[in-house]
C-alpha cells in the first residue's frame, strides 16, 4: 500500500529523465514535418520520400524511446514496489526525515513497535517521542545528521501508551534531498539485559567487597587474576600489587614459607580439611595474621577448570579471644577447685550431684547415708523454701545460711541458692565453709575472756585489799584519836563527864565500822575461794602463754617452752596457776625491755623434782637487785613505776594455797629465773601422758 | 632606852594565833582528830575537802596543815602542790594509808614537812604537829625580821643607800666622801640618817639588818 500516489508520468520522468529529450525530439520534427508538407510535396517528390523517411525513423526513433521508456517506467514501478514491500515488511523502523527532524515518512515498524498512529507521527518532531532523559544524545545526534554525517544512538522513545522502549537509531543524511533516512532497531530486551546484568554485577561486587572474607581467584598457573577489598585490606597490598603474583606471595613471612607452600598445595589438591587449612601471613605493616583458608575449585561454562577461588579469613582474634576464653574457663575451674570452699551443684527435685568442686569431691561420697554429698544439710524446715518447690520465676532464691554441724563434729557455714542451671532445670548451688577452726577460736575466744574476767577478779582482789586497808584506817585511827583524846583529858581532870561519855560512843561507833568493813571482806573472799580440780600443768602452760604471751609478743620477746612428756597432773584451781603464770611471764617481758629486741628471751621449763611439779619462768632481763631480793615478796613492793605490788604478793598466796612454794633465782647468764613447784597429785589414775 | 620612833609606823604581820588545819574526808577522823588535839592544848580546825580549804585560805594564815594524802576530788598530793604554788609558808603533814608511801615521799621532795601513816600513835602525831608549828613559828619571825630590814632599806634616799652600801662594806667616812666626791659632813649627816631609819644604834645592828634583807633585796 502506497502512502502516497503521485501523478503516473511525472512518476514515468521523473524516475527516467533519459526518456524526455528522445521524446521531445521525435515530437519537434513531426511538427516540421507536417508544416513543411503542402510546400515540399509540390516541389521535390524525393524530398517527400526523404521527409517521410525521416518522420517515420523518428516516429520509430520516438516510440522505441517511448517503448524504452515505457519500460523503464515500468521497472522502476516495480522496484519502487519491492522498495515500499521492504519499508513496510521491514521490522525495523524506518523513516525519512527533514534535516530539522521532523517525520516525512515512516513504515508501519514503526507504529507497530511505539504503537502510535501515522497521523500522529507525521510532520512531528522526531525529539518530541525521545525520553526527556535522552534529549541530550538524541539532540546531539540530530545535530550531527544535520551537518551531514551519519550518526548511531540509542534513546527512549515513548510509545502509545505512555511508555519507553528502547531504540537504536542508524541514521544518514541526504543534504541533497535535505532528508535523513533512519532505521530504528528495537533494543529494549537487549537493555534490559544489560542493566539486569548490570545491577546482578553491582551485587555481586558489592557483596565481595562487603564480606570480611578475603576472595582471590587465582588461575592455573597460581596467578592472582582477582581479589576483593578485604583480600587488599587483610595483605594491606593495593590490588594492583596483588593481581598477577604467583606464589610464593609476597605477603607470606619468609619464616611460614614452607609451611603456606605445604597448606596451599594440599588446598590445590583437594587434600585440605572441610573446614579449611591454617597458614599464616605478613600484612603490610608486618604483623603476622592467621588465616584460614577455603579454596574450591572455578569451573567456567564448558565445565572446564580455569583455577581456584580462595578465601582467607583472619582468625588471629578469634584464635585469641578462644585461647582467652579457654583459660578463663581454666581460670574459673582452678579458682573452683583451688577454693577451701565446698563447691556443689544439685538438681533441685532429685538432689542429684551436676558438680562438685575439688574440695567437695575429695570428700567422696558419703558411706553411711543417700545424700550425694558430703556436706551436713538442713533439715527441710530449715529451708526458706523447699527447692523442688521452686519455680523459675521465683529463681534466683536464697534458700539457706547458716552454721550446721557434721556427724563428726565439724562446723560448716552453709549458703545455698536456687539457680538456673545451663541445661535449663533448677538447681541449688551449695557453697560451704569449713568453720570448725573459727568456732573453736570462738569458743577460745570465750574462754580467754572469762579468764580475763577472772584476771580481773584478781586485779580486784589486789586493789580491793588496798582500799580495805584504807578504809580499815579510818575508823582504826578515829577510835585511836578518841581514846587518846580522851586519856589525856582524864588525865588533866577537867573535861566534863559527858564528853568524854559522846568521844566514848563515838569511838564504838568507828569500831563497828571497822567491824563492818571486815565482814565484807570475808564476803568477797568467800565468792573467790578458789575451786581446785585436776588439772594437766603442760595445759595450764599453753593456755596461760595464750594469753600472755600476746602481750609478751608486744613487748617484742619470744617464749619457749621445754615440756617433757608425761608430767603428772596437779590439783590446782587452774585459773589461779594460769594467772600466776602469766603474771610471771608478764613482768619477765617487762623485765627485758632494755635489752635488744633479738635477746628477748622467755624460757618457760616445766619438771618433775621429787613429787612437785616445778614450772621456771627465765629471763634474761635487767635481773632483781639483792637489796630488792628481801621484799620482792612483800605487799605493796614495786619496782615498776605503775605497779600496784600486789602481783608478786599474790602469786605467792596462790601458790602457797595450792601447798606449793614460789621464790626466784639469779638467771646465771643475766636475769632472773622464776620457779613455783606444785605437789604432784598422787593419784596415779590420773596420770598425764600426753 | 628608847624604842626608835618609826618602828611603831611599820605595819607588821598579823600576830595571828597559830591553829592546826586538818583536812580530810572522812568525819570521824576529822572529829576525833581534833579531840585528840584540842585534849593536848592545840587548836585545830578542819575542813571536809581540799576544795574547802583553798576556798578559806589566805596568806597569813599560821599554824600547820595535817592533810590525808587519799581524798576524792582533789587529792592531798594536788593539794599541797596549789599551795607551794601560791607560796603558802604552812608547813604540811601527810597522813598516809598503806600503799601510798611512794606517794608520801614524793610529797616530802616537794616540801612536805612529814608524813605518818595510818593508824597513827597518838603522841607521834601531836610531836609532829609542834614540831612543825615551832619550825613554822621560826619560818614567820625570820620572815618578819626580813620584811622589816627591807622596808627600812626602801625608805632610804639614792643618796643614803649609796652611803649605806659604802659603809656596809667598811668604808671609813673620809673614803666614802672621797668615793661620793662630797664633803665629810654631809657624809656625817647621811650616816646619821641611815642609822635612825635602819632603826639601829650600832654599825653591828646595821650590818646584820642589811644582811637579813639581803636575800629578798637582791
Amino acid at each position: 500500500m502506497k502512502p502516497e500516489q503521485e501523478p503516473e508520468a511525472i512518476s514515468l520522468f521523473s524516475r527516467h529523465p533519459s526518456a524526455v529529450p528522445v521524446l521531445l525530439l521525435a515530437v519537434v520534427l513531426c511538427v516540421i514535418w507536417f508544416a513543411a508538407l503542402p510546400s515540399n510535396l509540390g516541389n521535390n517528390p524525393d524530398m517527400l520520400w526523404l521527409s517521410a523517411i525521416v518522420v517515420i525513423s523518428l516516429g520509430v526513433i520516438a516510440t522505441w524511446s517511448l517503448f524504452k521508456a515505457k519500460s523503464q517506467n515500468d521497472r522502476a514501478g516495480e522496484m519502487e514496489g519491492e522498495r515500499d514491500l521492504i519499508f513496510a515488511l521491514s521490522l525495523d523502523i524506518l523513516c525519512v526525515m527533514s534535516l530539522d527532524g521532523h517525520l516525512e515518512r515512516t513504515n508501519p515498524a514503526f507504529l507497530n513497535i511505539l504503537g502510535l498512529k501515522p497521523d500522529e507521527l507525521i510532520g512531528s518532531a522526531l525529539i518530541d517521542l525521545v525520553h526527556q532523559e535522552d534529549h541530550r544524545l538524541a539532540r546531539s545526534g540530530l545535530r550531527k545528521l544535520a551537518l551531514g554525517q551519519s550518526a548511531n544512538f540509542e534513546v527512549r522513545c515513548r510509545c502509545g501508551d505512555g511508555s519507553h522502549r528502547w531504540l537504536h537509531w542508524s541514521a544518514n543524511p541526504q543534504l541533497g534531498e535535505h532528508r535523513i533516512y533512519a532505521v530504528a532497531h528495537d533494543v529494549t530486551d537487549r537493555k534490559a539485559a544489560e542493566d539486569a546484568l548490570r545491577s546482578e554485577f553491582a551485587f555481586r561486587k558489592a557483596m565481595e567487597d562487603s564480606v570480611l572474607t578475603g576472595l582471590g581467584a587465582i588461575d592455573m598457573a597460581g596467578r592472582i587474576i582477582y581479589i576483593n577489598r578485604a583480600f587488599s585490606e587483610l595483605t594491606g597490598l593495593p590490588s594492583a600489587e596483588l593481581i598477577g603474583q604467583s606464589p610464593p606471595f609476597s605477603f607470606w613471612d619468609e619464616r611460614d614459607m614452607r609451611a603456606n607452600w605445604e597448606v596451599l598445595r594440599q588446598s590445590l589438591a583437594g587434600d585440605a580439611p572441610a573446614d579449611g587449612a591454617d597458614m599464616r601471613i605478613r600484612r603490610d605493616d608486618g604483623k603476622r595474621l592467621d588465616i584460614r583458608l577455603h579454596v574450591s575449585p572455578l569451573i567456567n561454562a564448558h565445565g572446564n577448570q580455569t583455577g581456584w577461588m580462595t578465601a582467607m579469613t583472619d582468625i588471629t582474634e578469634s584464635r585469641r579471644a578462644s585461647a582467652q576464653l579457654e583459660a578463663a574457663q581454666e581460670r574459673f575451674i582452678a579458682v573452683l577447685d583451688g577454693l577451701d570452699a565446698y563447691v556443689g551443684v544439685l538438681d533441685a527435685v532429685s538432689g542429684d550431684l551436676l558438680y562438685a568442686n575439688r574440695a567437695l569431691a575429695a570428700q567422696g561420697k558419703p558411706e553411711d547415708s543417700d545424700e550425694a554429698i558430703a556436706l551436713p544439710q538442713p533439715s527441710p524446715d530449715e529451708y526458706l523454701a523447699l527447692p523442688g518447690n521452686l519455680t523459675n520465676r521465683d529463681l534466683p532464691f536464697e534458700l539457706f545460711d547458716g552454721e550446721l554441724q557434721d556427724k563428726s563434729g565439724r562446723w560448716f557455714h552453709l549458703r545455698e541458692r536456687a539457680l538456673r542451671w545451663v541445661d535449663g532445670r533448677i538447681v541449688r548451688l551449695a557453697v560451704a565453709t569449713d568453720i570448725s577452726t573459727i568456732k573453736h577460736a570462738e569458743q577460745l575466744a570465750h574462754e580467754q575472756e572469762a579468764r580475763l574476767q577472772s584476771t580481773s577478779r584478781l586485779i580486784t582482789m589486789g586493789e580491793m585489799a588496798s582500799t580495805l586497808a584504807h578504809e580499815l584506817n579510818q575508823p582504826l585511827s578515829a577510835i585511836s584519836n578518841y581514846c587518846m583524846g580522851s586519856v589525856n583529858r582524864l588525865r588533866q581532870g577537867n573535861c566534863p563527864q559527858e564528853d568524854i561519855l559522846s568521844a566514848m560512843e563515838k569511838a564504838s561507833t568507828q569500831a563497828a565500822r571497822a567491824g563492818d568493813i571486815v565482814r565484807r571482806v570475808r564476803d568477797f573472799v568467800r565468792k573467790s575461794e578458789p575451786q581446785r580440780s585436776l588439772v594437766a600443768i603442760p595445759t595450764i602452760i599453753e593456755e596461760a602463754l595464750g594469753i600472755a604471751g600476746i602481750e609478751a609478743k608486744r613487748l617484742g620477746s619470744k617464749i619457749n617452752t621445754q615440756i617433757p612428756d608425761g608430767l603428772p597432773m596437779v590439783m590446782a584451781d587452774r585459773i589461779m596457776i594460769e594467772q600466776v603464770l602469766m603474771n610471771l611471764v608478764k613482768n619477765a617481758a617487762e623485765a627485758m625491755q632494755k635489752v635488744p629486741m633479738e635477746q628477748r628471751h622467755i624460757n618457760v621449763a616445766a619438771r618433775l623434782v621429787e613429787g612437785y611439779i616445778e614450772v621456771a619462768v627465765t629471763d634474761n632481763g635487767c635481773g632483781i637487785a639483792p637489796a630488792q631480793l628481801g621484799n620482792l615478796f612483800s605487799p605493796f613492793f614495786t619496782t615498776k613505776p605503775e605497779g600496784m605490788g600486789m602481783g608478786l604478793n599474790i602469786c605467792r598466796s596462790i601458790i602457797e594455797y595450792h601447798n606449793g612454794r614460789l621464790w626466784v633465782d639469779p638467771n646465771p647468764s643475766g636475769g632472773s629465773i622464776f620457779r613455783f613447784m606444785l605437789p604432784q597429785e598422787k593419784i596415779l589414775d590420773h596420770a598425764s601422758f600426753d | 632606852m628608847t624604842m626608835p620612833l618609826s618602828t611603831k609606823d611599820i605595819p607588821l604581820h598579823t600576830e595571828a594565833e597559830q591553829l592546826v588545819y586538818i583536812v580530810d574526808d572522812d568525819e570521824a577522823l576529822r572529829d576525833s582528830l581534833i579531840w585528840l588535839l584540842e585534849s593536848t592544848g592545840l587548836k585545830a580546825h578542819a575542813f571536809s575537802s581540799a576544795e574547802a580549804f583553798l576556798a578559806a585560805w589566805h596568806a597569813n594564815m599560821r599554824g600547820c596543815l595535817v592533810l590525808d594524802i587519799r581524798m576524792p576530788g582533789m587529792s592531798g598530793l594536788e593539794m599541797h602542790e596549789r599551795l607551794i604554788a601560791m607560796h603558802s609558808a604552812l608547813p604540811v603533814i601527810f597522813i598516809t594509808g598503806h600503799g601510798d608511801v611512794p606517794m608520801a615521799v614524793s610529797a616530802l621532795k616537794k616540801g612536805a614537812v612529814d608524813f605518818i601513816e595510818k593508824p597513827f600513835n597518838d603522841q607521834d602525831m601531836v610531836a609532829l604537829i609542834r614540831n612543825a608549828l615551832a619550825t613554822e613559828q621560826k619560818q614567820f619571825e625570820l620572815h618578819r625580821q626580813e620584811a622589816d630590814a627591807q622596808r627600812r632599806i626602801d625608805q632610804l634616799t639614792p643618796r643614803e643607800r649609796e652611803v649605806l652600801e659604802l659603809i656596809v662594806a667598811g668604808r671609813l667616812n673620809k673614803q666614802i666622801a672621797d668615793d661620793l666626791g662630797i664633803s665629810i659632813k654631809t657624809v656625817e649627816v647621811h650616816r646619821a640618817r641611815v642609822m635612825e631609819k635602819m632603826g639601829v644604834n650600832s654599825l653591828a645592828e646595821l650590818v646584820q639588818h642589811v644582811m637579813i634583807s639581803a636575800p629578798k633585796g637582791e
